[in-house]
């Protein structure tokens, strides 16, 4: 790939998120950073694109080593994000504009 | 490494949805009634999206590795639950201990991703060959290992003090000096592997554990307050390496990808200030 066009899309892309994130809630910046985790864990797709390129064998211990640990990864950051948005349409009624969480995790 | 043209067409499709999704994630003003009902929807359609990324690599490849992947998956998400369940500290209060399950899996998150990260780089180290001419996959192998052992092991540090199996540390007062020094040290350090190859392979273990050591001390010698500020930078390293992954497998999708979230986590990082400064004015009153 062309080095320019890779650089292009990147600083598109970061453009496009920091103009897109700025409408959220300044005060819920928790979930912002659950959503970096989420979309992190989306590694797994470029782990799995390594593995099923993967021709000699230590390629294929180590990329099957990679996609195990990002598919983990992967869960956490989802059922995580999916806590937090359970917990802030309980959270809204009892204690509005606090960053409050239901004791869920505990 | 390289994938073709149909897993772009459908990324431009998963970008959609993750892009849609991100704006009903952030549609929250307030208490305004009725604009969390796109929350939920959203999370379908992140999944979605990944569901569908993964089909479609699985569907371009020729199909002899694809057991093995998806074993690996379905392994992968089945240990999450069990490697997550958090300790809780006693004596402490039940908010207190909320906030610390929560960044308890987020610093579970960065072992994972960075263990990832690092091992993609050695993949991608070891299919490389020692020409000049290909100094890009070089530096983008060597850095992504940085990246991830870096991640790797701050995310464990964190992870083990967190759940109580390390003692409280407070930073020393030459800590951040050192931790320049160990950085510029390994910059340098895999600058010099990717300009001569020939004496690569040592300085890249020696890069690893420089790597290792930098994410103990930016684990260590943070006040744990500062924990889920740690977590943000690494979300940010985590994001330009998969952003360096894409350019290495030709696809747009994970470039896009990488600066979504170098930008949020840029966001998060910047909206500390700002939330620190709100705080300051308020006492001030």
């Amino acid at each position: 790939m062309d080095p320019v066009i890779a650089a292009y899309t990147v600083l598109l892309a970061v453009a496009l998120g920091l103009s897109g994130f700025l409408r959220g809630d300044a005060r819920r910046r928790g979930r912002g950073l659950l959503m970096a985790a989420t979309l992190s864990g989306f590694i797994v797709v470029a782990a799995a694109g390594a593995l099923v390129n993967a021709v000699s064998v230590p390629d294929l211990i180590l990329t099957s080593l990679a996609v195990f640990f990002s598919a983990q990864a992967a869960t956490t950051a989802f059922s995580l994000l999916w806590r937090e948005i359970c917990s802030t349409r309980q959270a809204r009624g009892s204690a509005p504009g606090s960053d409050r969480r239901e004791d869920k995790s505990a | 490494m390289s994938v073709g043209l149909q897993i772009d067409l459908v990324g431009w499709f998963a970008l959609a949805l993750i892009l849609a999704a991100l704006y009903g994630l952030n549609s929250e003003n307030g208490e305004r009634s009725g604009s969390t009902v796109w929350h939920k929807p959203a999370i379908g359609l992140l999944s979605s999206a990944l569901l569908l990324m993964l089909v479609s690599v699985f569907w371009t490849s020729d199909g002899s590795n694809v057991p093995l992947a998806i074993v690996m998956v379905l392994l992968g998400i089945v240990a999450a639950p069990l490697s997550s369940r958090y300790r809780a500290a006693r004596g402490t209060s039940p908010q207190r201990t909320v906030r610390e399950g929560i960044l308890s899996g987020l610093s579970l998150i960065t072992i994972g991703t960075g263990l990832s990260v690092a091992l993609l780089g050695l993949t991608g180290w070891f299919d490389t060959d020692r020409d000049a001419f290909t100094w890009d996959i070089r530096l983008v192998s060597v850095s992504s290992e940085f990246i991830g052992v870096w991640t790797f092991a701050a995310g464990l540090m964190l992870w083990l003090r967190l759940n109580d199996y390390l003692p409280q540390s407070s930073p020393g007062r030459h800590q951040k000096q050192i931790g320049l020094i160990v950085l510029v040290l390994a910059v340098g350090l895999s600058s010099l592997s990717v300009i001569y190859p020939a004496y690569a392979s040592a300085l890249m273990i020696v890069v690893a554990v420089l790597a290792l050591e930098l994410g103990a001390l930016s684990a260590l010698g943070v006040v744990e307050t500062r924990a889920a500020r740690v977590l943000g930078q690494h979300m940010g390293l985590i994001g330009a390496a998969i952003a360096m992954l894409g350019y290495v497998q030709a696809s747009l999708f994970l470039l896009s990808l990488g600066g979504l979230i170098v930008a949020a986590a840029i966001h998060y990082l910047r909206g500390a200030v700002a939330f620190n400064q709100a705080r300051r004015r308020r006492t001030d009153f």
